[in-house]
């Protein structure tokens, strides 16, 4: 998609104004529906696409990026534009500064359409907790994006964003591409800058694309992934991800890990299957590699992103920035009403959940235990990715669910991002890739996972899989701007 | 199990308030994350030095200034503002 739309470009088969004004207009008959977007930035995308036409007059060289129609989760900071994490509590509030991401590819000539649509401070698995309602699934109305970055997936798999960037605390990056059958890259905790994320788990948070296959997942990953002195956990990548795309991976070996398969719905399990043998057919070897430990991830996962939640989320007081209370009579109860309009139920229960379990007490039974097991879930990776490459597993148990309801019952919730948070807790890398479609014709996700700092091998993998499936399982649908066209 | 006084306490300590037609639901959802949280009780682990869980190490950088902003912009998204400061009314407006 971003190489086609910058052959396009280059050629001049089309301005960039003209391409980001075909964008625009999907997004008015698409966004009603899909409420993929929350926010259109569609005046700053007009002059950011007229600037770059400029460069492109003037014969100067332009890269991959440049030029191409893109959205931001809306907790990616934005200067001068409204960032609200979807949540009552940041009505209004316009970042001083662009976050580190961000800023790399304004500056490289990315047009900022409108920020997507996410669950509230991230804080869900279906973006139905977001302030204005969820995003629905590209593919079928009836059901959610998924979450949290929703949005992004919902715009992005519906063709009014060429490509998106989420974050990952749990697999909000790669539950939603999964939903929505596109890539979606979890980088290694600390290969990308968080600078001006708005934080929910800092040991857990990371940026990452999700993209129409992993050729963008790649482009956008190299562009992305640098050096921040503004985030000193970030070190950037190892090597270029487009550069290993075309590697030879016959010889390499997958595992497999069957505690990611207990409680996986069958369509999902034979999608896995059938990609098994695709790998299979390139000469990689497939080995059982066993990882007991992340039977206790899901647990683990909630009290560390919660304990890190209610520490975050402390600064929110109606001081700073945000709406404040109206009625009070001292500064503590204007705190307390003011965070109590402003915070959605799912995020107050993640707020208690992290006091209880940081407060004295219960500090060694949760959270000391939980970072114990952490240690041991690590381990437990290193010791697997001795005997293989990468881990391939479903991204989640099940397709997407129907609208509302995930927020029937929180627990069982949480229970659906089993796959997912092992990779967050252990600091890896992962990147879930269409692999099929269940009975409903919904999209089913696998994720490939592997030792830190690996992504360029995970994004070859997935590559060559979409190459020998001829990206079979990449459904278009109707109604998003249409490159053909062109 | 979590009491209704240990959930008000949690909630004062995280400045939340809890309304009282919300206790109810709240105290029922608490205790089955807390349920579900409690899986992690029976997992054996070895008792390793808590810091060296994640191999963390201390990044440092040089002490010199780098970018910043000014007192405008951080005072920009504030509700009430007064000579540079941030002003908070001691009332709200009932």
């Amino acid at each position: 998609m971003i190489s086609r739309i910058h052959g396009l470009l280059k050629a001049r088969k089309i301005s960039c104004l003209e391409l980001v004004a075909k964008y625009l207009n999907k997004i008015e008959n698409l966004n009603n529906p899909l409420n993929a977007y929350v926010n259109l930035t569609a005046d700053f995308a007009i002059e950011s696409a007229k600037n770059v036409d400029k460069k492109i007059a003037s014969g100067e060289d332009f890269g991959l990026v440049c030029g191409v129609p893109m959205t931001l989760k809306d907790n990616i900071s934005t200067k001068d534009l409204e960032t609200t994490c979807c949540s009552r509590m940041l009505k209004g509030y316009r970042p001083i500064y662009d976050a580190s991401v961000w800023e790399r590819l304004r500056l490289c000539g990315s047009v900022l359409l409108g920020k997507a649509n996410m669950d509230e401070f991230a804080m869900g698995s279906s973006c139905e907790t977001s302030c204005f309602g969820g995003a629905k699934n590209p593919h079928n109305h009836d059901y959610v994006a998924g979450g949290s970055s929703g949005g992004v997936a919902s715009a992005v798999g519906a063709g009014i964003a060429a490509f998106g960037l989420g974050s990952d605390t749990g697999g909000s990056i790669r539950q939603p591409a999964s939903f929505c059958g596109l890539v979606g890259l979890k980088p290694t905790y600390g290969a990308v800058s968080r600078h001006g994320l708005v934080a929910y788990a800092s040991s857990l948070d990371q940026i990452g694309p999700i993209t129409v296959g992993a050729r963008d997942a790649a482009i956008v990953y190299d562009e992305i992934a640098f050096k921040d002195e503004q985030d000193s956990t970030c070190v950037g990548k190892k090597c270029s991800a487009v550069a290993h795309l075309d590697d030879e991976v016959c010889g390499l070996k997958i595992g497999i890990a069957s505690q990611y398969f207990e409680s996986v719905d069958s369509d999902v399990e034979r999608l896995i299957n059938d990609a098994l043998e695709v790998y299979r057919r390139m000469g990689i070897e497939i080995v059982e590699v066993s990882l007991p430990s992340i039977a206790h991830a899901l647990p683990v996962y909630y009290i560390i992103a919660c304990a890190e939640a209610s520490s975050n989320l402390g600064r929110y007081d109606g001081i700073r920035y945000g709406p404040r209370a109206w009625e009070y009579e001292d500064i503590h109860e204007m705190i307390c009403k003011t965070r109590s309009q402003g915070f959605g139920e799912e995020v107050k229960r993640r707020i208690l959940l992290g006091t209880y379990v940081l407060s004295s007490g219960y500090y060694d039974a949760y959270y000391k235990k939980a970072q114990l097991l952490r240690g041991s879930i690590i381990e437990g990776f290193d010791r697997a990715f001795e005997k293989c490459d990468a881990i391939l597993a479903p991204t989640v148990p099940t397709t997407a669910f129907k609208n509302g309801a995930a927020t029937l019952d929180p627990v069982k919730t949480y229970q659906t991002d089993v796959c997912t948070v092992p990779v967050n807790i252990a600091g890896l890398p992962a990147v879930s890739v269409p692999c099929g479609f269940d009975s409903k014709g919904l999209p089913v996700g696998m994720q490939l996972i592997g030792p830190k700092f690996s992504e360029a091998r995970l994004l070859c993998l997935a590559y060559h899989f979409e190459r020998l499936t001829e990206r079979c399982f990449f459904k278009h649908v109707d109604g998003g701007v249409d490159l053909d066209e062109i | 199990m979590v009491s209704k006084e240990e959930l008000i306490n949690l909630a004062t300590l995280a400045k939340l308030e809890i309304s009282d037609q919300d206790v109810d639901k709240l105290l029922a959802d608490m205790e089955k994350i807390i349920d579900f949280a409690n899986q992690i009780n029976s997992a054996s682990v070895s008792e390793v030095e808590f810091d060296s869980v994640n191999n963390l190490q201390n990044v440092y950088r040089e002490d010199v200034v780098s970018r910043s902003y000014s007192q405008e912009d951080i005072l920009k998204n504030a509700k009430t503002v007064e000579d540079g400061f941030f002003r908070l009314d001691n009332r709200g407006q009932v």
